[in-house]
């Protein structure tokens, strides 16, 4: 009779046959991703803490109104914490432009658009264009910078055009005229300026109250995490029914053949995790990383950040283990837990921040595994209490053991 | 003696098994015939304990082992038509879960292990091995418990006949041993190496005396 030790020891000899392609796997995921969050936290954006996404215009702005209307938008209206305007000279370069991603989109402002703004009529429509897949986050705003765009001649403005050209249908001439608009210019820029000091804009984060940086490093890490028990997919190929069938008829039962694998996968997991964090805590220390600004953020303490992912790696693992033990065929097993992996990660917000996506989506983003996770882990960095999240990651890895083992169970029959 | 008693299984509407009664002598080999899907694999799983008869008896010197799990382990060793190795292991290390060190060492010296030539590929890994190594490597896991009976599935399908050879050696010195062999098969080289045959189909198990009339055989089949 075999015992459940030898199983587990065999299955540990296997997985550390194994060891160097999973690891050297590991490592390049580790550095793709390293590579993505590095470009994050040092972008130009988020050093500054204020994403802003440019929009080209080209086309003639000496136009008194549009002139006015672009200096709006680069200086008092709210929308400049959003959006840089870029001039060009013609349609050509703002192309090249955004093909280059300089730019998001760009604006073409045409002659007859300006006629018709000066004739107050809506005959001739503001050009917008813009690639259908921008990189980033661009892209969910496109809708929003859009909206912005036709804004160019804001409202104030059309007030002030009209005015002008009442008092010219009623006579006044036009020294007047521009006596009386320039005073109302000066009116409405005075009341704007008065306005701006009304609120005090303060800087939340992009959700769950992390900061920016602490949000795409959680969003990153979490992915990493995810991913880990992809890399270790050549321990889930290669084993046949034949095997399970053999284990059982001699006495190593469905339960404790799944859990005896699962133990030396989830030990390379953790081994795995450790070996990044060491070396994530190595080049932070080495300086290659403002260590003020992962202060700041709230990503210092290395060691418990560590600590806090051990649970999630638990979890993580049981429901890759499961996924693997539920799917069929090694393309099968690799394309659906990539897409899974995915899905999961951007539904709860890992790669775009929560908030972008609609109520019902958020709610099931936060508590599908990777959100209790994200939740988990952000409560973890602002040092809020973790334990209930803990419970439902618990109740989540003991539920995808169990699935795995009902798979193991049909297996065997 | 071995006791095969109304054994009866039925997936959803489909009973695949609909009575199963035979007796096993020690030293005996019997040969299960029948075509493919007829539910020669079903029979012998059940009698492996990988799933459960819905009816029916499986008796050793008195203990039913459909019942007496821990005991079936011990005495039935199943040999599935896959092979059920660890690919990654050599075949020292596939053994060594089912042998202890100085056994192992013993059996590959003068043993059952020897007999089946398992030494002469003891260090390769599994996925280097030939179909044949294989079969002969997965009887040597089987066998750790020195069982009884041996239920085997097709054992030398597509295998050499050197290989072949090999294994019906192996088979001769278990039986003489007074070990006892099930074997499903569709092997005319094993049919006659069987001391008695049953075809089974349509669920129900019937006597088949094998005589080298092979287009009989497919008439009855």
């Amino acid at each position: 009779m075999v015992r459940f030790r030898d199983y587990l020891l065999i299955q540990y000899k296997r997985i550390f046959k194994l060891l160097f392609g999973i690891v050297a796997m590991i490592l390049v995921v580790a550095m793709l991703l390293s590579a993505a969050g590095f470009a994050l936290m040092y972008s130009d954006t988020y050093a500054s803490e204020n994403q802003k996404y440019k929009l080209g215009v080209v086309g003639d702005t000496d136009d008194e109104m549009i002139s006015l209307g672009v200096y709006m938008i680069g200086t008092l209206d709210e929308s400049r914490y959003m959006i840089e305007l870029v001039e060009y000279e013609d349609e050509e370069a703002a192309r090249a432009a955004m093909r280059n991603a300089e730019i998001s989109a760009y604006i073409v402002i045409t002659e007859e658009f300006s006629d018709a703004l000066n004739a107050m009529t809506n005959d001739a429509k503001l050009q917008y264009y813009a690639t259908s897949g921008q990189k980033g986050i661009s892209n969910v705003m496109m809708d929003e910078i859009a909206l912005i765009a036709t804004h160019i001649i804001i409202y104030s403005e059309t007030g002030i055009c009209t005015l002008r050209q009442l008092m010219k249908e009623e006579g006044y001439d036009k020294a007047y005229r521009h006596e009386k608009i320039n005073d109302l210019f000066m009116v409405y820029i005075s009341a704007l300026i008065t306005r701006t000091s009304v609120a005090e804009i303060t800087e939340l984060g992009l959700s769950d109250g992390l900061s920016t940086p602490a949000y795409y490093f959680l969003g990153i890490l979490l992915f990493f995490m995810l991913l880990l028990s992809f890399c270790a997919i050549s321990y889930f190929i290669g084993t046949k029914d034949a095997q399970y069938k053999f284990m059982k008829s001699k006495g190593i039962n469905s339960r404790a053949q799944v859990v005896g694998e699962f133990i030396p996968f989830l030990t390379i997991n953790i081994i795995c995790v450790l070996i990044i964090m060491g070396l994530i805590t190595a080049v932070c220390s080495s300086g290659m990383i403002d260590e003020e600004m992962l202060a700041s953020a709230g990503i210092d303490d290395f060691g418990m950040i560590t600590l806090n992912l051990i649970p999630v790696c638990v979890m993580f693992s049981a429901f890759g283990f499961m996924i693997f033990e539920l799917l069929i065929g090694v393309i099968n097993k690799i394309l659906v837990a990539f897409m899974l992996y995915i899905g999961m990660a951007y539904v709860s917000g890992y790669f775009y921040p929560k908030p972008f996506f609609p109520e019902i989506v958020q709610r099931l983003g936060e508590w599908i595994p990777s959100g209790i996770a994200f939740s988990y882990m952000g409560a973890g960095l602002q040092y809020e209490p973790q334990e209930t999240y803990l419970l439902i990651m618990a109740g989540y890895a003991v539920v995808f053991l169990g699935v795995a083992i009902f798979a193991r169970r049909q297996k065997i029959r | 003696m071995i006791e095969i008693k109304n054994i009866k299984k039925r997936y959803g509407k489909h009973q695949v098994l609909k009575s199963v009664d035979f007796n096993v002598e020690p030293g005996e080999i019997v040969g299960i015939l029948g075509e493919n899907g007829s539910g020669k694999s079903t029979m012998l799983t059940i009698l492996a304990g990988l799933q459960r008869a819905d009816s029916g008896f499986f008796n050793i010197d008195g203990k039913d082992l459909l019942k007496h799990t821990k005991l079936r382990n011990d005495v039935v060793a199943y040999v599935p038509q896959e092979t059920p190795l660890i690919q990654e292991l050599t075949a020292w290390d596939n053994l060594r879960m089912w042998y202890s060190t100085d056994r192992l060492k013993k059996e590959l010296k003068d043993g059952f292990l020897a007999m089946l030539g398992i030494d002469q590929f003891i260090k390769v890994p599994v996925n280097q091995m030939s179909g044949g190594m294989k079969k002969r490597l997965t009887i040597g896991c089987a066998i750790n418990s020195n069982p009884k009976l041996m239920l085997l599935d097709e054992p030398t399908a597509a295998l050499d006949l050197v290989c072949k050879e090999r294994i019906y050696t192996y088979f001769e010195q278990f039986k003489r041993r007074g070990g006892s062999l099930i074997i499903a098969t569709h092997e005319v080289q094993e049919i006659e190496l069987c001391d008695k045959c049953f075809i089974l189909k349509e669920g129900v198990l019937s006597p088949y005396k094998y005589d080298g009339d092979i287009p009989h055989l497919i008439g009855r089949l």
